[in-house]
């Protein structure tokens, strides 16, 4: 947790969980626990909850809308960037300038993602995220321009293993038709339509699906381009009428939400088809944020957070909010399996008499554009050779 | 309103009980009206749970397809599957505030053991409930579970 999390850009979350001045969110980066804040100044600021007294935590719910910080245990009050404001009974023989909450050293933002990092020399932000920001932009911009807000609730999990599992988990293409049989089989058992469309993505005549690595340890799963234009939108079709108050398969969609060109904005609820995993603790996906909270060595948990657009339909929302439930979650489709995997790749890791895995599918196949760029067939293990080069970059740098 | 007496709403929460403890799954449906809701809702505090995120929202056509992934040897996290073991009291009945019924509130615990471990569930049941060619069926189950906002571990029994 210091190699890695003590030393990069760690995502802490996105600007409309910080509106307004005084809001904050509870988070971490490795093992420090922070308040993520929207400043007086309109700006994002990131500080240990740590009382710089005795050491208490001076916030304790999740998230709210504060003017400042009171430590409980003696009153010391801080302000929202972390500034001491002021400490009770006199301030005689106290170093007031360095009695405020601790601040992350660097907090920067890109398209309304805020990561901060507690390395002072740590590359621009953009610069750390330069391979994949036309991918960010693309995850930003695929709901019609509309702005994005994430939702108010998050469906959180935990899982008996490793905290790199969920990243590799988000580009890891290999996996789907297996861990998430029972998925297809209820799409199958539904619409009748997905073997069929399963023998057709797999004709390479039409576009294929790829897996990219890129610089930082960044991962890309692109599906965007898998089938033709009219099977995917069939298949997303079919992924969303499943829903509890979805439309019918036959209803008119700019009738029912009210807006032309509905469809486009309806088959957006999934997402752009495209995963990003952004090291050390970021996925896109679908239409969720998830971030990833390493807990110790063998302990993690998942937040998955789903993006809502609060100017578009209420319709539409609701259908965004019943696609994200279908998946994520304790109780989802979809999570409990890949976590089922984690907990039994960790059972499996107990074994000291085998010391490697294997994680070199697509090795002779792939792309080579650079050192730190390669492009695969998404099946291979292209991702998470890059993800591993960078962890061992991380770890093996010198302190 | 729907008349529903204690002693018959008891009996139908019992028999839901062991219709799930057995996992007798379509048993279990059956209890359930066409146009029913079952959720578990991520806010405990949420009273509807449309605009909601939720941690479980399935309509009758959801539950089954949860039961068919569940009972179809690929929901991994029921690969062994978990005993369950859940009781349940302090039930009220009043008329039910949103649709047709009666409401029947009750806390449950629920004991579920897999694999050499044992999780304990707990939290509040609301029943909605009503009669439909003499039978009395559920409309609505809402679960509301402590720590539903929380991180919890994989939940693919039922509720």
């Amino acid at each position: 947790m210091e190699r890695i999390f003590m030393r990069t850009w760690v995502y802490v979350g996105h600007d409309s969980e910080i509106a307004q001045t005084g809001d904050y969110k509870m988070t971490s980066i490795g093992k420090e626990p922070v308040l993520l804040t929207r400043g007086e100044d309109g700006e994002p600021h990131v500080v240990i909850n740590r009382c710089s007294h005795r050491g208490a935590a001076v916030c304790l719910l999740p998230k709210g809308n504060v003017s400042g910080f009171r430590c409980q245990f003696h009153g010391w009050t801080f302000g929202l960037d972390g500034e001491l404001a002021a400490i009770p009974f006199g301030e005689e023989g106290y170093d007031r300038d360095a009695l405020s909450l601790t601040a992350a050293p660097r907090v920067e933002s890109y398209r309304g993602f805020i990561f901060a990092s507690f390395n002072p020399e740590v590359v621009a932000l953009t610069d750390h995220l330069r391979d994949v920001l036309p991918y960010i932009d693309s995850f930003v911009d695929w709901a019609g321009g509309y702005a994005l807000q994430v939702a108010p609730d998050a469906n959180e999990v935990v899982y008996d293993a490793n905290w790199k599992m969920q990243l590799e988990n988000n580009v890891d293409g290999y996996h789907l038709s297996f861990t998430h049989q029972s998925l297809f089989s209820v799409l199958q058992r539904r619409t009748g339509n997905q073997s069929r469309y399963l023998s057709k993505t797999s004709d390479e005549s039409m576009g294929v699906a790829t897996v990219e690595a890129f610089s930082n340890g960044h991962a890309v799963m692109d599906m965007r381009s898998l089938g033709n234009e009219e099977l995917r939108r069939a298949m997303k079709r079919d992924r969303l009428d499943i829903l509890p108050g979805a439309p019918a398969p036959d209803a008119d969609l700019d009738d029912y939400f009210g807006i032309e060109n509905a469809e486009d904005l309806y088959l957006a609820s999934l997402g752009p088809t495209m995963n990003v995993s952004i090291f050390p603790n970021l996925n896109l996906g679908s239409i969720n944020i998830c971030e990833v909270y390493p807990l110790a060595v063998n302990r993690t948990r998942v937040v998955l957070r789903p993006l809502l657009l609060p100017d578009a339909p209420d319709d539409i929302n609701r259908i965004r909010l019943r696609y994200h439930e279908i998946g994520s979650g304790a109780a989802g489709f979809v999570q409990p399996d890949d976590i089922e995997m984690f907990n039994r790749v960790n059972q499996g890791l107990t074994s000291e008499e085998v010391e490697w895995i294997e994680m070199t599918r697509g090795k002779d196949r792939e792309e080579v554009i650079s050192d730190t760029h390669q492009v695969s067939q998404i099946s291979d293990e292209t991702p998470q050779r890059g993800q591993y080069r960078w962890w061992r970059e991380l770890m093996s740098a010198a302190a | 309103m729907t008349e529903v007496s204690l002693a018959e709403a008891y009996e139908l929460l019992a028999r839901e009980a062991h219709l799930l403890d057995d996992r007798d799954y379509e048993g279990w449906l059956r209890l359930f009206t066409d146009d029913c809701l079952y959720w578990m809702p991520v806010d405990p505090l949420s009273e509807d749970g449309t605009m909601r995120l939720n941690v479980i929202y399935d309509d009758r056509a959801k539950m089954e397809d949860r039961i068919a992934r569940l009972t179809s040897g690929n929901a991994y996290t029921e690969e062994p599957i978990s005993l369950t073991a859940r009781t349940f009291s302090a039930l009220q009945l009043e008329p039910a505030t949103e649709g047709d019924g009666a409401c029947l509130r009750s806390n449950f615990q629920m004991v579920a053991y897999r694999s050499g471990e044992q999780s304990v569930f707990g939290g509040w049941y609301r029943h909605r409930l009503v009669r439909q060619d003499g039978s009395l069926l559920i409309a609505e189950k809402r679960v509301t579970l402590l720590g539903s906002d929380a991180p919890q571990p994989a939940m693919t029994f039922l509720f």
